[in-house]
C-alpha cells in the first residue's frame, strides 16, 4: 500500500501526465475548432501519425528539428485537407472518412517507413529536449512535476488561451460558432460558411499534427508503426468532456494523461497487478468518464451534419 | 412606375422538377408586393434566387437599375436584399446580440455587441433583452429580431417569406403596422403568403405563381378575393364545406383530468389540463406554436406520460406506445411532421401503409402481393396521386403524403383521432379534402381531437373550440358561441379573466 502512496505522491508521476497529456490535448484543442464549426473530424489519429512521421522525415533530412516541425505540421494539414474537401465541398460523410483518413494513415506511414529507411527502421533524430526554466524548476514538487518539460508544454498552454480568446471573444470564433449552429442561418447572413469551416478544418490538423509532432520529436526522437497509440480517438472523448471548451481540454486532457501515467508507473512498480488491466486503464477510463459527462453535454446543434447549399 | 427590383426570365429546376419556368417580376419602390401562390408554386425558389441562397438557370435581376448575380445572400446584401424565411433563420444557442453580431454589426466583442443593439433599437423599437438566448424567446420575437436585423442593415427590399405563419392575429396587425412603416421610407416589402385575406389587407399590388409561372400581377383595389383564389388554384373553388350541423355527443373517448408536464428545465407545459373528446364530435384546440401542443399532442398519443393526471381512454389508462400491445387500441395519430414522424419517406407507399396496427402476416410472412393490392385499394380509396404502391412518399407532394397517413391510420377503423396541425403547408384543395375526411369520421361516431395553430381551421372544422395558452388550456366552447376577436386575445394571453375562466 505505502508503495501505491509513494507512487501518487510522487513529483515525477505529475510531469509524466503533463508529457501523456500534452498530444491528446493538442488533438483535442484541434478537433474543438472543428466541431464547434460543425464538423466532425473522426481523423485526429491519422491526422497525428502523418504529424509524427512528417516530424521525422522533416527532422533526418535537414538534420533541423524545427524543420521536422514543419514538415509534420505539412503533412497533417494535408490529411485534414482530404477531410476538408470530402466533408465541406463534396458533403461526403463526415465519420467514414474520418475512419478511412486513421486506416489510410497507418498504412501509407507504414509503408513509407519501410520504402524511405534501410532496414525497415526510422532513425533517431535530432528533436527537442526538456529544459529547465530558471528559477521555477527548483520550486519544491512543482519545479519537477511542471517546470522542467520541453517547450511543447509551453506552446500547448499559449495555444490554449489564444484559442478560447479566438472562438469565444472574437467575431471570427462567434461567426466559426455559428457555422456550427445553424449554416443555413449563417449563410443567409452573408457569412462564407465554406471558408471557414475550411480554416477550422485546417487549424485541427495543424494542432493534431502538432500532436503528432511532440511525439515523434518531443518523446520518442524517432517514428514507429502506429506510434500515436489510440490518442486521436481519446482526443475525441476530450472534446466533449471539456464541453467543446479550449480551456476546460486542459484539466479534461490532463485527467487521461494522469491515469496513464498512474497505470505506467504501477507496471513498473513491484505492486502485484495485471499488467494488462494498467495497459487498459486510459480507455476504461474514456469510457467511464465519457459515460459520466456525455448525457448532460450540449454540442453543438449541427455537429457532423452534411452541409451543401444548392 | 419605378423598378426597384425586376427580375427577369428566372428558370430554376432541380433535377426533374421545373420550380421556376420563365418568371417576371417587378417590385416598385415603396409598395407592399404580395406573392401569392399555393405550396410548391415557386415562390420560395423566386425569392431564395434574389437573396443569392438558389442560383437560377437562367435569367436577370436588377436592384434599382444595377444589373447584379447574386451567388450568396452576401451579394443580395450588399445590393441591399434583405430577407426573413418562414422559420427564422437565427441561431438558437446564441444571444439576440451575437445573432445581430453575426450579421455584421460590432466587432464581435460582447461589449461592441450591446453598443451595437442598443444603437439600432434606438431607432427601430425591439423590446427584448439583447443577452437573451434565442431559443428561450417565442417565435414571434425571433422573427421580430431578424426583420429588425435586416432594416438595420439598410436594406431596400425586404423579402418576408410567409411571416404570419408563426403568428398570433394580434402580432399579425403589429407585423403589419411593422410593413407599413418601412414602405413609407420609400422601401419596399416583398410577402410571401397563400392566404387571400392577407393580401387584401396589406398589399398594394399582388403577383400570383402557379405550378412555377407567374400567371399575372395585378392592383390588389381591382381584383377580389375569389379571382385571386381562381388565379391561384387554376379553377374555381367552391366554397362548401361538407361538414354539417353537430350532432349530439356521445360518450367521452378521451379524458384528460388534471394533466400536467414539466420540461427538462423545470418549466411548466402543460397545467392541470382538463380535457373531454366525445364520440361524434370535434374538438379544436387553438393556439400558437410552443404554448404546449408538443407535450399535449405526445400525451395524446401515447408518447409521453404525464408529470401528474391522468389519460383515460374508454375510461381505461391510455397505453402508451411503448407498451407490449398498444396496436390493439384503435386511436388514429396524425403526427404534425409527416416527414419524419409521419411517414418513411424512402420507404415505398405499401411499406408505408403496411405499418398500422392491422398487420396481416402469416407466421411472420409479409405476402407481398396482397399488400400491394391492399395499398393500392387504399391509395385510390384516399385519392392519391399516384396510386401507385410502389412509390416512395418522397415523391409525392405534401397534400398527397398526409392522404397516405391519413390512409394508413384510419384502415383500422379507430374510434379516436388525434391530429395535429394536419393541414399545415397543403395547398388549398388538399386542405379541403383532409377537412371533409376528418368531418366524414365524426358523422360515422367517432372521437376527433385537433390541435392546429391555423384559427381558420379550428374555427371552421371545430365542434368545440378551445384555446391553449401557456400550457393552460381555456375550456373548449361550442362553435357557434365562438368570438373570433376573444380567441386572438385568448391565443395572445389578453384576457383578463384568463384564471377565472381556466377555473370555471
Amino acid at each position: 500500500m505505502s508503495d501505491l502512496f509513494d507512487i501518487v505522491t510522487s513529483a515525477t508521476l505529475y510531469a509524466a501526465a503533463i508529457r501523456l497529456a500534452l498530444p491528446i490535448f493538442l488533438a483535442a484543442l484541434g478537433e474543438t475548432f472543428a466541431e464547434r464549426a460543425g464538423l466532425v473530424n473522426v481523423g485526429l489519429e491519422g491526422m497525428m501519425l502523418m504529424g509524427a512521421f512528417g516530424a521525422v522525415l522533416g527532422s533526418d533530412v535537414t538534420g533541423s528539428a524545427l524543420a521536422g516541425v514543419a514538415i509534420g505540421l505539412l503533412f497533417a494539414v494535408l490529411v485534414a485537407a482530404i477531410q476538408g474537401f470530402v466533408s465541406i465541398n463534396f458533403g461526403g460523410d463526415q465519420i467514414v472518412c474520418g475512419i478511412a483518413l486513421n486506416i489510410g494513415a497507418l498504412g501509407v506511414t507504414a509503408f513509407l517507413v519501410r520504402a524511405i529507411w534501410e532496414g525497415g527502421n526510422a532513425p533517431q533524430v535530432a528533436g527537442f529536449s526538456a529544459f529547465d526554466l530558471p528559477l521555477l524548476a527548483n520550486a519544491p514538487f512543482v519545479g519537477v512535476a511542471v517546470f522542467q518539460q520541453g517547450i511543447f508544454v509551453y506552446v500547448a498552454l499559449v495555444l490554449a488561451l489564444i484559442s478560447w480568446w479566438a472562438l469565444m471573444k472574437t467575431g471570427w470564433g462567434l461567426r466559426m460558432r455559428g457555422c456550427g449552429e445553424d449554416p443555413l442561418a449563417c449563410e443567409s447572413l452573408g457569412i462564407p460558411v465554406k471558408r471557414l469551416r475550411w480554416q477550422a478544418m485546417l487549424i485541427c490538423g495543424a494542432c493534431a499534427g502538432l500532436g503528432g509532432v511532440f511525439l515523434a520529436l518531443g518523446q520518442l526522437l524517432t517514428f514507429s508503426d502506429g506510434m500515436s497509440g489510440g490518442r486521436g480517438f481519446i482526443a475525441l472523448a476530450v472534446v466533449i468532456i471539456a464541453r467543446w471548451s479550449p480551456m476546460l481540454a486542459v484539466p479534461s486532457a490532463l485527467l487521461f494523461g494522469a491515469v496513464e501515467a498512474f497505470a505506467l508507473r504501477v507496471q513498473s512498480s513491484d505492486l502485484n497487478v495485471p499488467p494488462e488491466l494498467m495497459l487498459a486503464l486510459p480507455y476504461l477510463a474514456t469510457i467511464i468518464v465519457y459515460a459520466i459527462v456525455v448525457g448532460r453535454s450540449n454540442p453543438p446543434a449541427a455537429l457532423g451534419r452534411t452541409y451543401v447549399r444548392q | 412606375m419605378t423598378a426597384l427590383v425586376k427580375m427577369s426570365g428566372i428558370v430554376k429546376s432541380f433535377g426533374e422538377t421545373i420550380a421556376n419556368d420563365d418568371v417576371s417580376l417587378e417590385i416598385a419602390a415603396g409598395e407592399v408586393h404580395a406573392l401569392l401562390g399555393e405550396n410548391g408554386a415557386g415562390k420560395t425558389t423566386l425569392m431564395n434566387i434574389l437573396y443569392g441562397l438558389t442560383i437560377p438557370d437562367e435569367g436577370t435581376i436588377e436592384v434599382g437599375g444595377v444589373a447584379v448575380a447574386p451567388r450568396n445572400p452576401a451579394d443580395a446584401i450588399d445590393a441591399g436584399v434583405g430577407m426573413v424565411h418562414q422559420h427564422p433563420l437565427v441561431v438558437g444557442a446564441l444571444t439576440v446580440a451575437e445573432n445581430f453580431s453575426l450579421g455584421g454589426l460590432g466587432d464581435g466583442s460582447p461589449a461592441s455587441m450591446l453598443e451595437a443593439v442598443a444603437d439600432v433599437v434606438q431607432t427601430i423599437p425591439l423590446e427584448v433583452d439583447p443577452r437573451a438566448r434565442i431559443d428561450s424567446l417565442p417565435m414571434s420575437l425571433r422573427q421580430r429580431v431578424e426583420i429588425v436585423r435586416c432594416l438595420a442593415h439598410g436594406v431596400r427590399v425586404l423579402v418576408l417569406d410567409e411571416p404570419t405563419a408563426v403568428l398570433t392575429p394580434n402580432e399579425v396587425q403589429q407585423l403589419f403596422g411593422e410593413m407599413e412603416r418601412v414602405v413609407e421610407q420609400g422601401r419596399s416589402v416583398i410577402f410571401i403568403t397563400h392566404k387571400l385575406a392577407e393580401v387584401q389587407t396589406i398589399a398594394q399590388r399582388v403577383t400570383v405563381l402557379r405550378h412555377g409561372r407567374n400567371v399575372g400581377s395585378f392592383a390588389v383595389g381591382d381584383i377580389t378575393s375569389a379571382e385571386l383564389a381562381e388565379q391561384m388554384v387554376g379553377r374555381e373553388l367552391s366554397d362548401r364545406s361538407a361538414k354539417g350541423a353537430p350532432r349530439a355527443a356521445g360518450a367521452a373517448r378521451l379524458e384528460l383530468r388534471g394533466v400536467c408536464a414539466v420540461g427538462d428545465d423545470g418549466e411548466c407545459l402543460l397545467d392541470n389540463l382538463d380535457l373531454e373528446v366525445c364520440a361524434g364530435e370535434i374538438v379544436a384546440i387553438a393556439g400558437v406554436e410552443g404554448n404546449g401542443q408538443r407535450p399535449l399532442a405526445d400525451i395524446c398519443f401515447g408518447l409521453r406520460v404525464p408529470d401528474s393526471g391522468e389519460v383515460l381512454h374508454d375510461d381505461e389508462r391510455l397505453p402508451q406506445l411503448r407498451d407490449w400491445g398498444h396496436s390493439k387500441v384503435a386511436i388514429a395519430r396524425i403526427p404534425e411532421d409527416r416527414r419524419h414522424e409521419g411517414l418513411l419517406i424512402d420507404s415505398p407507399l405499401w411499406e408505408n401503409l403496411r405499418y398500422g396496427p392491422n398487420l396481416s402476416a402469416k407466421r411472420g410472412l409479409i405476402n407481398r402481393r396482397h399488400e400491394v393490392a391492399r395499398a393500392r385499394s387504399l391509395l385510390e380509396e384516399f385519392g392519391v396521386v399516384p396510386p401507385d404502391p410502389m412509390v416512395a412518399p418522397s415523391a409525392l407532394s405534401g397534400g398527397n403524403q398526409q392522404k397516405v397517413v391519413l390512409a394508413r391510420e384510419l384502415s383500422s377503423d379507430p374510434d379516436l383521432v388525434v391530429a395535429v396541425n394536419p393541414t399545415r403547408g397543403l395547398d388549398i384543395g388538399a386542405q379541403r379534402d383532409v377537412r371533409d375526411r376528418l368531418a366524414a369520421l365524426r358523422d360515422a361516431g367517432r372521437a376527433v381531437l385537433v390541435i392546429s395553430t391555423d384559427l381558420d381551421e379550428v374555427i371552421e372544422i371545430g365542434d368545440r373550440v378551445g384555446v391553449l395558452y401557456r400550457g393552460r388550456l381555456e375550456t373548449p366552447i361550442a362553435q357557434n358561441a365562438v368570438d373570433r376577436a376573444r380567441i386572438g386575445k385568448a391565443m395572445a394571453g389578453l384576457l383578463d379573466d384568463q384564471q377565472d375562466r381556466a377555473e370555471a
